[in-house]
């Protein structure tokens, strides 16, 4: 039986008057690789930020391990938990951003052990061992002393990486997280993606790299039009296509 | 008696002068930095009822002449806290009305440097689950250290420079001493080059401090390549 991490029950999102989605509905189950494509636009990152709390929605409700998170009702009005609280809940989730947004001012190593030390209460000792294990799991245990300025894209991004999964998060959100990069880069990122992956690191992948998507995934969803659109196995989606919306979309990838 | 020997018999009161510029200026540097620094935090990321009046403060200190500030302080606030039985001495009301302008300058650059930084630094601190104050401390400003620095610098030695105003309410800071020198000896030329060295002193050691401290804080942006 399945462990279900991530529940998304008919969360809606509004900017002001402009409706961003609706009726979305997911889940991500322990170990499970999900993938969400889509034109530009369609809420992929909006949702990925719903999910980390950075944004907050309108409508429904978002579990993690089987607790709702950034609401409760109080009296039968829908409220927004403290920010303290929701502090706490974003450790659940570890956030790739497209722009890598490490602290420009810290080392690498530095980057990874900040959130162990303030948010998880560890010693220094202790975070710098859990941090140069994972610095050397994405290939860069020889960068640990290094600051952002000094490191490629690839190189951030991979540092990225290890600061968010080294706070053991129940899922990994990935926004894009090889748009920014040069094309000779985004391999090496792929890579650490990936064998996170074959760990069983629980993810859901924003992502416009559709072979990626189609080699990595258990499900892959389709988001248009403010609405998911199709949900399927990546075989479903990438070769049977089954809207013409959807095929009308992956024909920009020619995949 | 020559300019020299006009100096030595001087000494006791241009050292108690230069020892009145740099106690006015210094107090106002750290009293207007600090206070500064909380007013320009607030400026950012305080609710609009709050932001209000600091924005006041901060627009109206900066858009009069130091001299009215100066006046202001002396005159009437001295006159309002007489009638609470407390004397304003010229020196303190110089340090305050100093320390007005050196807080809205400050406030100034502060919310200058905390926006310039970009909105994923806050986003990434908050994805690892820190508090507010965490990302302040943190990851906002010893980033925006390094912005307010240079242009601070330059704000401390406009308080070296306007402490001179103080002479105009009493107090016997450098200019005030010298004014009173040549008015005895004559020899304007002499005495005011040798007063505006001191101030030339003065500045430079805080541009030299400056410039270090920036070496300091500024390691990560120098560095570069390495690939
Ligand atoms: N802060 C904001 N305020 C108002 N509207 C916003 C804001 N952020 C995003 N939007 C709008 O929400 C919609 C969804 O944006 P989002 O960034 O989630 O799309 P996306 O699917 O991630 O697109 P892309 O593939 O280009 O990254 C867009 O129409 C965008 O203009
Ligand atoms: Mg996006």
């Amino acid at each position: 039986m399945p462990e279900l991490i991530l529940e998304i029950r008919d969360v809606e999102k509004w900017y002001g008057v402009n409706k961003i989605f609706e009726e979305v509905s997911l889940e991500v189950n322990s170990g499970e690789v999900v993938s969400i494509i889509g034109s530009s636009g369609s809420g992929k990152t909006t949702l990925l930020r719903c999910v980390n709390l950075l944004e907050s929605f309108q409508k429904g409700s978002i579990l993690i391990d089987g607790n709702e998170v950034g609401y409760h009702t109080v009296e039968g009005k829908r409220k927004r938990l403290s920010e303290k609280t929701i502090a706490h809940q974003r450790v659940l989730t570890g956030m790739v951003f497209q722009s890598f947004n490490l602290f420009p001012h810290m080392t690498a190593l530095r980057n990874v052990t900040l959130g162990l030390i303030k948010v998880k209460n560890m010693n220094k000792e202790e975070a710098e061992e859990i941090g140069r294990k994972w610095l050397e799991r994405v290939g860069l245990s020889d960068k640990l002393a290094s600051y952002p300025s000094q490191l490629s894209g690839g190189q951030q991004q991979r540092v990225a990486i290890a600061r968010a999964v080294a706070m053991n998060p129940k899922i990994m959100l990935f926004d894009e997280a090889t748009s920014a990069l040069d094309p000779e880069l985004v391999g090496e990122v792929l890579n650490v993606i990936k064998q996170l992956a074959d760990d069983g690191t629980t993810m859901l992948i924003v992502t416009h790299e559709m072979h990626f998507a189609f080699e990595v995934s258990s499900k892959v969803v389709f988001m248009d039009a403010g609405k998911i659109s199709a949900v399927g196995t990546p075989h479903e989606i990438f070769i049977e296509k089954k809207s013409p919306r959807l095929k009308e979309f992956l024909a920009n990838f020619n995949v | 008696m020559s300019f020299i020997d006009t100096v030595f018999a001087a000494t006791n009161s241009l050292l108690s002068g230069a020892l009145n510029t740099i106690l006015s200026a210094l107090f106002a540097i750290i009293i207007g930095t600090i206070s500064g620094i909380l007013l320009g935090f607030l400026l950012c990321y305080a609710n609009r009822y709050f932001r209000f009046p600091v924005r006041l403060y901060v627009d109206i200190i900066r858009g009069i002449p130091g001299l009215v500030t100066l006046f202001s302080v002396y005159f009437f606030l001295g006159y309002f806290l007489q009638g609470y039985g407390i004397d304003l001495s010229p020196l303190i009301s110089g340090i305050i009305a100093l320390s007005a302008m050196c807080a809205a300058d400050v406030a100034e650059l502060t919310r200058g440097a905390l926006q310039s930084i970009p909105q994923g630094q806050t986003e990434a601190g908050k994805a690892i689950g820190l508090r507010f104050d965490q990302i302040f401390f943190k990851i906002l400003f010893p980033q925006a250290a390094v912005h307010i620095l240079p242009p601070w610098v330059n704000t401390a030695t406009e308080m070296v420079k306007g402490s001179t105003l103080l002479s105009l309410i009493g107090v016997s800071e450098l200019l005030l001493t010298a004014n009173q020198l040549v008015a005895t000896n004559g020899n304007a030329l002499s005495y005011y080059s040798l007063i505006g060295l001191i101030f030339f002193l003065l500045n430079s050691l805080i541009q030299f401090l400056g410039a270090r401290l920036e070496k300091r804080l500024t390691f990560f942006t120098r560095i570069k390549g390495d690939y």
